[in-house]
């Protein structure tokens, strides 16, 4: 267990193991999307008050757990990064805020869109709202602090720190509903905390959809991960051989 | 298809079209946007090294010439 966490910390081994997992990760998350995605719209039966208009919910409700998942994972990786200096851990609290920035924004836009029919406004500075808008803010602060730094360790020490303040915010978010009151509706059936509401066909493609997001949410990580790690590391010597190797096979192509 | 009775009544979405398939876009577009940015800056930055090792061979052929030349001017 040790060994393997140590592991993780070499850029080489992160490297080579993210290129050979991704082509099944890949494979699972269009997988999971698309039989989350075409149960949800397609064959669960309308909801009794808001008629079709709910399925927007398969999305909404993933997208804003997994935003809120993507902070965790920056603040880890940057208490990571500021109490062990593990340079590892820096470059995915990196590829962090622009991914969790577009999970929240699409929190955001699809819960505006299913407020104007169902509340009647787009917005209301209510605690849920309010609250995820700050989150999309901290993540937008992340990497503004990060462009206004040359030095990559000072800039990342900084983003850690931001990082790790703004981590009281994701439990608000959370426990939002439940501390005020809120015109955004409690923990519905389609989170994992609360399976009871509805029967499984309801919430069945929101697992789906969850999973794979959470499938995507990897491979956005992974992506801009691995750019990072051959920019950081071009003057090792894997990352030469590794460098010259897709050269040689993209020189017609880039 | 499903729970609707036809494919014009899904994308109608019971009055909710709008709404729903908006949504749905936005989603689409984050997706996309999630990959192709990192991919296009991968491409950017191999781009880049090419070049830089093109300049650095050019500028080794170069040398080799000019040593050539100062070589053969002083016999």
């Amino acid at each position: 267990m040790w060994q393997w966490l140590y592991k993780l910390t070499s850029p080489k081994w992160f490297y080579t193991i993210s290129g050979q997992l991704m082509p099944w990760l890949v494979g699972l998350t269009t997988f999971l999307l698309g039989v989350g995605l075409i149960w949800g719209l397609a064959f669960t039966p309308p909801d009794y008050q808001m008629g079709e208009n709910y399925r927007i919910a398969y999305i909404h409700v993933p997208a804003a757990s997994i935003a809120m998942g993507c902070y965790y994972m920056m603040a880890i990786m940057a208490a990571a990064f500021l109490i062990w200096r593990i340079k590892m851990a820096d470059m995915v609290a990196k590829a962090c805020a622009p991914v969790g920035m577009t999970f929240t924004a699409l929190a955001l836009f699809t819960g505006s869109v299913w407020g104007i029919p169902t509340w009647g406004t787009w917005w209301i500075w209510d605690a849920r709202l309010t609250s995820t808008l700050i989150m999309m803010f901290l993540f937008i602060g992340v990497m503004a602090l990060r462009s206004a730094y040359d030095s990559e360790t000072a800039g990342g020490k900084a983003c850690a720190v931001l990082s790790l303040v703004g981590v009281v915010n994701v439990p608000i978010i959370k426990y939002s509903v439940e501390w005020w009151n809120t015109l955004h509706q409690g923990a519905s059936s389609l989170s994992l905390s609360n399976t009871a509401a509805n029967p499984p066909e309801i919430w069945m493609p929101a697992f789906f959809v969850g999973f794979g997001l959470f499938g995507f949410y990897l491979i956005a990580i992974i992506l801009r991960t691995r750019n990072e790690i051959l920019i950081r590391e071009r003057k090792a010597e894997w990352v030469g051989e590794v460098l010259s190797a897709t050269l040689l096979v993209n020189k017609g192509k880039v | 298809m499903g729970s609707f009775d036809s494919f014009s009544d899904f994308l109608a979405m019971g009055g909710y079209a709008t709404y729903v398939w908006s949504a749905y876009a936005f989603f689409i577009l984050v997706l996309i946007f999630n990959i192709w940015q990192p991919i296009l800056s991968r491409k950017k930055y191999l781009k880049q090294q090419l070049r830089r090792e093109q300049v650095q061979q050019e500028r080794a052929q170069a040398q080799q010439k000019r040593e050539e030349i100062t070589n053969g001017s002083a016999t």
